[in-house]
């Protein structure tokens, strides 16, 4: 997982976050013993230059957590961030700061990021106040023309209101007030799942270009792998707080190497009526509670392929085939498997 | 199982054998204090038995304003009725009170909403909730039976001869059913087991908060199997669900289909899922049905380019692949409703006839209606 630093404009290794659930005055009184809901529990990637990471899961898998801890939003619990060479993690107050102007986010639910109070100008300059920066009121609208151009937004909406705006165009705002600092990565934390679908296609289609035009990188976290697939050049498949596969796109969704992974991809409905999903999907039962996490590989109680040694030892995320890695203790023989299952029943993609 | 059909056609009318429920040009307005919103505007559909029609559409373009006015709950006001009717067994249920929309609820017209957890009663456990929907059928039953003793049943399948109610009582281990009394009958316990939670014991004695989003709408599902609706209203059922149980869920309302013979109207934003589980697909755009076809025919040969370009945006390709052509522009402000064609403004093909003329739902192909000039030249002007 952890090859060089070169080339990567973050890095997570080893990552932990941990919410204490059990901290309220009564607790603490009685002396209860502490509860861990363990979001983010041990993870490792990299996200390269000019590269958008996918992250895949469904709830609970702590993809969110991953993503703001990431952006140091909150102090991991343990392991260590880097961002283009540094360790932020070891990073406080100034100098974090000044790290921050290269590392952006934009939120899922455009109603509630923007504030309603504030006029498009202010909320997309507003970085720019929060980092005082010295411009010049000419910079300060030629940077404000340029952002609002970047995301199609008319310039006589300069002085409009959130509630003044689509869906749609309110989380070109949040781009736009994402883009204003010139970052070098972003985070999108499901910057399209509430869009309608043809909404959803307008932004994506924006996010690549201006990811081209500006040569960044994205940490792009969907439930939906479609859009995944569309958006990233690699993919991590999240379940239980962990990473139980990554590797590029088209290995991770035509070759899995982990039953979680092939699970999510036969549950993944196809817009063809003679392709429909077998039986009930793949997989039995529901995700686990963050707080009491099953022994052994987390995926277990669900797998069909579940044996002994999957109930007792955590499987390491090991690199099966080039580039691609899977946290799997017969991720080796599953791909046999995998292949014959995908061709009898899984509709595809 | 064939008794089961049978109890659902004897609480129905027999004359309206093909369709289980019937939409004649229905007009729905919300009125604000500037303009109204127009929010349905002559919608008609027919819903066949046994079948499930997918009702897909972008936001505002009324796809739930019309499966809150089958079921009564539109509020009025500030929701108005244009025009137009809803028959259900023969009846205009717009023009039903209160009290007869409450009888024809849960064995009627059943309805399954996008938040399970809020649509259950969260003060009452699982099988307090069961045994209520029991219940009601039971009480429904009596209240039927009492007064079809006076219709001459001659004509119903003489060799038939339905259980005594006070056997069906007995059969089902019910003895006095109450919302607060915590005995479950067998009935409900099978009612678990059949929407495949493994253990049904224990889910039984749960609170709805202590429901995952997929239990708690198995749970809806159950109840629905219990109280045989004829027809079921399913707004939006999985989406706030995680696609493996997504999954799970939608295979089961297949199965509610199989097993009572239930007739679905799926309202949905997400055309791949409706290419699972719909026979009929229906897409709706500002107000309109823009495009009425079978399952088959609207994923393999759609007519009308708002369907075209919604069925693009599912079908997403490898980012090295190149970009998919999205619809531009925003969908219309029903408050002020572009002239002619509602989608003209954003249409790739539209020609100067279609600002100026609203085009009437046609059926251009057997069994395949579309309203668009582009694909019906002979399409009339229809007032908007």
């Amino acid at each position: 997982m952890i090859e060089s630093l070169d080339g990567h404009i973050v890095e997570a290794r080893d990552l932990k976050k941990y919410f204490d659930v059990r901290s309220g005055i009564t607790d603490r009184v009685m002396g209860r013993e502490k509860l861990w809901v363990k979001a983010v529990d041990g993870v490792s990637f990299y996200v390269g230059k000019n590269e958008t990471l996918g992250l895949v899961g469904e709830s609970g898998s702590g993809k969110t957590t991953l993503g703001r801890t990431v952006l140091m939003l909150q102090k991991p619990t343990e392991g260590s961030v880097y961002f283009d060479g540094k360790d932020i993690t070891k990073l406080k107050g100034e100098q974090l700061r000044k790290i921050r102007k290269d590392m952006q986010i934009v939120f899922q639910n455009p109603m509630s990021s923007l504030d309603p109070r504030q006029r498009l100008k202010d909320i997309v300059l507003e970085p720019l106040f929060a980092f005082k920066e010295s411009l010049t009121v000419a910079e300060i609208r030629s940077l404000l023309e340029a952002a609002l151009k970047s995301v199609g937004l008319p310039e006589d909406s300069l002085m409009r209101f959130p509630h003044e705006f689509s869906g749609g165009q309110r989380q070109r705002i949040a781009i736009a007030r994402a883009l204003i600092v010139n970052p070098r990565f972003i985070v999108l934390d499901e910057p399209t799942s509430a869009l309608d679908s043809s909404i959803q296609t307008q932004i994506l289609n924006l996010l690549r270009r201006i990811q081209e035009e500006r040569k960044l990188s994205y940490l792009f976290i969907s439930h939906n792998v479609n859009v995944v697939k569309y958006m990233a050049e690699r993919m991590a498949v999240m379940y239980g707080g962990k990473i139980v596969e990554i590797g590029r796109v088209r290995d991770v969704l035509e070759t899995p190497l982990h039953p979680y992974t092939l699970a999510l991809i036969s549950s993944v409905p196809v817009p063809d009526p003679d392709r429909k999903i077998a039986s009930e999907g793949q997989v039995k039962g529901e995700v686990p509670s963050a707080v009491r996490i099953p022994s052994g590989c987390r995926f277990h109680p669900r797998c069909p392929y579940a044996e002994e040694i999957c109930k007792t030892t955590e499987p390491e995320l090991l690199e099966i085939k080039s580039s691609h890695w899977s946290a799997c203790h017969f991720a080796d023989s599953f791909q046999g498997k995998a292949l014959t299952k995908i061709i009898e029943q899984s509709p595809g993609l | 199982m064939s008794d089961e059909k049978l109890e659902i056609l004897e609480q129905g009318d027999l004359s309206d054998e093909k369709s289980v429920l019937r939409i004649r040009n229905l007009v729905v307005k919300y009125k604000t204090f500037q303009r109204d919103v127009i929010a349905l505007t002559n919608v008609s559909l027919d819903v066949p038995r046994s079948t499930i029609i997918a009702i897909v559409g972008e936001s505002g373009c009324g796809k739930s304003t019309l499966g809150y006015s089958i079921i009564g709950l539109l509020p009025r006001p500030p929701a108005e009725i244009g025009g137009g009717e809803i028959l259900f067994q023969n009846k205009d249920i717009l023009k039903l009170d209160e009290p007869q929309i409450v009888e024809l609820r849960g064995t009627g017209i059943s309805m399954i909403f996008q938040e399970p957890m809020t649509s259950l009663d969260p003060v009452y456990s699982v099988g307090q909730q069961l045994n209520e929907a029991i219940d009601v059928r039971e009480k429904r039953k009596k209240r039927r039976a009492g007064f079809h003793a006076q219709v001459d049943t001659s004509s119903l399948n003489p060799s038939y001869a339905p259980p005594g109610l006070g056997q069906r009582m007995a059969g089902s281990g019910v003895s006095s059913i109450g919302r607060r009394n915590k005995k479950y009958s067998e009935e409900a316990i099978d009612a678990l087991k059949r929407v495949h939670i493994s253990d049904p014991e224990r889910v039984i004695d749960k609170y709805p908060h202590e429901l995952s989003g997929g239990m708690a709408q198995r749970v809806m599902i159950a109840m629905a199997l219990i109280e045989k609706p004829a027809i079921v209203i399913a707004d939006e059922p999985t989406s706030a669900l995680d696609v493996t149980t997504q999954a799970q869920v939608l295979f089961l309302m297949r199965e509610l289909r199989e097993e009572i013979g239930t007739s679905i109207l799926f309202i949905t934003h997400d055309l791949a899922v409706a290419a699972q589980i719909a026979d009929q697909v229906v897409v709706m755009y500002a107000g309109e049905i823009v495009e009425q076809a079978s399952v088959e025919d609207m994923f393999h040969s759609s007519l009308h380019p708002y369907t075209e370009g919604l069925l693009k945006s599912f079908s997403h390709g490898y980012k090295d692949e190149g970009k998919i052509e999205a619809i531009s522009g925003d969908v219309p402000n029903l408050k002020y409703l572009p002239s002619g064609c509602r989608f003209h403004p954003r249409c790739k093909y539209a020609f100067a006839r279609c600002s100026v003329e609203h085009p009437s739902l046609d059926e251009v192909l057997p069994g395949h209606k579309v309203a668009c000039f582009l694909r019906s030249p002979s399409s009339s002007n229809q007032s908007n």
